[in-house]
């Protein structure tokens, strides 16, 4: 058992201060994750502290069943919280795509355009062909893994990839 | 290390990868964080003892708010309760 998983089995038992270790050991990953798939790191803060909430619920009420690492468990808690928060956006849309306009964020200003021109890039896209597009390209995760978080065929995630592209090259013929 | 990309969609996002490589969480995450998990109760604590049909309602109320938050729900209920799969994420 690796050492995230020896603090999940510390916070089951009831010490919940070993959650800490989990934190601080994913949570640069996991809003970089969110962050790329939302498009700012506020955003992406919610939804990791919001799956956070539900992952020690979950290893409180003894339902991780541990087949997978914590660490990977947690990424797909996270991957598919910024993809329903992605649906909620994309129903009560904002004019900007919700991308923070100023410099609260944490890191450099060049960091914060990055993440602007990844999300205005994909704005178009539905929130399932713009997550499976970050997790290959960006997070270059492969087909499976992708499979795997979405909860979806490979050649679901193979479909959703293709059209994501066409949309994109569709996107950049327009202007 | 530079790379050659036939595609420019291709070329874009590895420069967007590698602009956005060291993105973080704001100062003092981590501590929201833990204080928001200890404001969560712990399962099994906090409960009160009543008579059935006190709590019969209330848990008639619940048991149809849970059938509707899992139709309404998307994939993350399912992440929590198995992590299910042997495709382990490099880390």
């Amino acid at each position: 058992m690796d050492k995230l998983g020896e603090a999940a089995t510390l916070v089951r038992s009831g010490d919940a201060a070993a959650f800490q270790r989990i934190v601080d050991a994913t949570s640069s990953r996991l809003v970089r994750l969110g962050a790329r798939i939302l498009g700012n790191v506020a955003d992406a803060e919610d939804v990791v502290q919001e799956g956070y909430v539900k992952a020690y619920k979950a290893l409180v009420g003894g339902e991780f069943d541990g087949k997978a690492s914590v660490a990977t468990w947690l990424y797909r808690i996270v991957a598919n919280q910024a993809i329903d928060a992605l649906r909620r956006r994309q129903r009560q849309p904002k004019p900007t795509d919700s991308v923070d306009e100023g410099q609260s964020d944490a890191g450099s200003a060049e960091e914060h355009f990055a993440l602007r021109e990844l999300s205005e890039w994909m704005s178009e896209l539905p929130a399932e062909q713009r997550a499976a597009l970050v997790l290959k390209a960006v997070e270059g995760l492969t087909s499976a893994e992708i499979a795997a978080i979405m909860q979806c065929s490979e050649g679901a995630v193979e479909q959703r990839l293709v059209r994501a592209r066409a949309a994109l090259r569709q996107r950049s013929l327009k202007s | 290390m530079s790379h050659e990309y036939e595609d420019p969609i291709d070329a874009r996002f590895s420069d967007l990868a590698q602009r956005t490589h060291d993105v973080q969480a704001r100062a003092g995450f981590s501590a929201r964080v833990m204080a928001r998990v200890a404001a969560e109760p712990r399962a099994g604590l906090g409960l009160v003892r009543l008579r059935a049909w006190h709590v019969l309602p209330f848990s008639a109320l619940a048991a149809l708010s849970v059938l509707w938050a899992v139709s309404a729900s998307s994939a993350v209920n399912e992440e929590l309760a198995a992590s299910y799969d042997d495709v382990e994420l490099e880390w």
